[in-house]
């Protein structure tokens, strides 16, 4: 190759490049070696309305002080555990909230050597309004009310109501009959929320 | 260095013709170089079809994508939809069913008979009495005049042809008709669209109306326009016909999904052609 003439390397090099690009463009042919997307497995860890026993808690109204309403003594006596309000707050499989909400405080977790902390902390949505001091707004049973069932204060909200199953519509057969979040999983972001002064 | 030869040395010497011949050749496969005022038209927002329209203006969904996304929907050599329309321009001219017929042999050249087609559907079908998507008009072609059987809705070769005849109308605004025997379907795709569903409780309009523009976790929303449909679709790996993105819509709100090529989703898509009225056809898009 080394002893080649100079217009016989250009020549190798300009029929070089043509295949190539011939073989990115590819032939015209059939799709039949295109695989489709297959769906995710049934009972996969993390899959939503797996997880819990699908039961909604019964629960009373009150009135509020800045809300009309809140939701007073916590869902089934649970008591939350705001670390793991944390992961439900995160996790698309579950409550979610940063689809929507910034939480400003999240982004202390982000650390270089976690590779994986800014994917679950590093992005949020803006389609609601930041959570930042959420706990100096409303009392611990208006943001209870707030997850529950939003819509019994803001009738016209997108926002969907994590634990209530009244008037919904067309749920998927695996979701059927189920919240969202379970009583215990409502009371975990509760419990975050109230550190978020 | 490129490929084992000294550029410089090789123009100096006066070999220009062979260095323009290459330039020439990468330049013709790689498509023209990307024209600003070119690539940012289909961003621009397009007044609404009428007064009475939820949207102040109209934007297609690629307004909404990253700008090395819109370079591949900028030139056909980089779109992955292209290959669909490849296929789909094959299968014109590739004789199906027993009546030994192709596309080809009733309509001819696809660029001139199918122009305008795609801008137009779906249509109210007076001898079928009922409203067709285009699929639905393709295989109603196959079973009736090709005597072939019908494709499925979510086969390669039924979103390969109906990218293909959709794109014969690129450019042209989407304007469909929503009077006469459509106008009861209009109403019931307009109810679909506006009514929530699913666990989450959440309608198209949730997202598409109301938060068009704000983000989505990492996501921003479009208005959920269908200009572009089948539109290849980068997180599917594949082109998607717009009942397949339906379905995806459905289970992202933790709702039943409806049988693709169902009335109900007909009825949507007849809804949604009208919300993007004025829009170009961009079949095949490229969205996220």
């Amino acid at each position: 190759m080394s002893r080649l003439s100079r217009s016989r390397r250009s020549m190798l090099a300009a029929s070089l490049v043509g295949a190539i690009c011939i073989a990115v463009g590819g032939t015209q042919g059939g799709l039949a070696t295109m695989v489709p997307v297959a769906p995710p497995p049934p009972g996969a860890p993390d899959q939503p309305c797996r997880a819990g026993t699908g039961e909604v808690a019964g629960y009373r109204l009150s009135p509020g002080t800045t809300l009309a309403k809140s939701i007073e003594p916590p869902l089934a006596g649970h008591r939350g555990d705001p670390e793991r309000g944390v992961r439900w707050a995160v996790s698309p499989q579950h409550g979610h909230c940063i689809a929507c909400h910034e939480i400003p405080l999240l982004k202390e977790r982000i650390k270089p050597d976690q590779p994986d902390s800014k994917r679950r902390f590093g992005y949020h949505g803006t389609v609601a309004p930041t959570l930042e001091g959420v706990a100096a707004r409303f009392s611990e049973g208006e943001l209870r009310l707030l997850i529950v069932d939003p819509r019994a204060v803001l009738p016209t909200a997108i926002k969907p109501a994590y634990h209530s199953l009244d008037g919904l519509h067309g749920v998927a057969p695996a979701c059927a009959a189920r919240p969202v979040l379970s009583a215990p999983q409502v009371e975990d972001i509760v419990a975050f929320l109230k550190t978020l002064k | 260095m490129l490929l084992g030869m000294n550029w410089e040395k090789t123009l100096a010497a006066g070999r220009r013709r062979t260095a323009r011949a290459l330039l020439a050749v990468s330049l013709a496969v790689g498509g023209p170089l990307p024209a600003g005022a070119q690539d940012s038209r289909l961003a621009q927002p397009v007044a609404p079809p009428s007064a009475e329209h939820p949207l102040a203006e109209l934007f297609s969904g690629y307004r909404y994508q990253s700008v090395p996304v819109r370079r591949m929907q900028d030139h056909d050599i980089r779109n992955p939809g292209m290959l669909w329309y490849d296929y789909g321009a094959k299968l014109w001219s590739l004789a199906d069913g027993e009546a030994g017929k192709s596309c080809a042999d009733c309509h001819n050249v696809a660029e001139k008979a199918m122009r305008g087609v795609g801008a137009r559907y779906p249509v109210f079908d007076a001898a079928e009495g009922k409203l067709l998507s285009l699929e639905q008009r393709i295989n109603l072609c196959r079973t009736l005049n090709m005597k072939a059987p019908p494709w499925d809705w979510g086969s390669d070769e039924l979103v390969a042809m109906t990218a293909y005849v959709r794109a014969q109308s690129r450019g042209m605004p989407v304007r469909v008709k929503i009077d006469g025997q459509a106008a009861a379907l209009f109403e019931a795709g307009k109810a679909y669209y506006d009514r929530r569903r699913g666990q989450l409780n959440l309608s198209c309009a949730g997202c598409h109306q109301f938060s068009a523009g704000k983000k989505l976790r990492a996501t921003t929303l479009s208005q959920g326009q269908s200009n572009g449909f089948p539109a290849y679709r980068i997180s599917a790996e594949r082109a998607v016909s717009l009942h397949q993105q339906f379905q995806q819509c459905n289970r992202r709100v933790r709702a039943a999904p409806l049988a693709l090529g169902s009335d109900a989703y007909v009825n949507l898509e007849l809804y949604l052609a009208w919300r993007g009225g004025g829009l170009a056809v961009e079949t095949p898009a490229v969205r996220n």
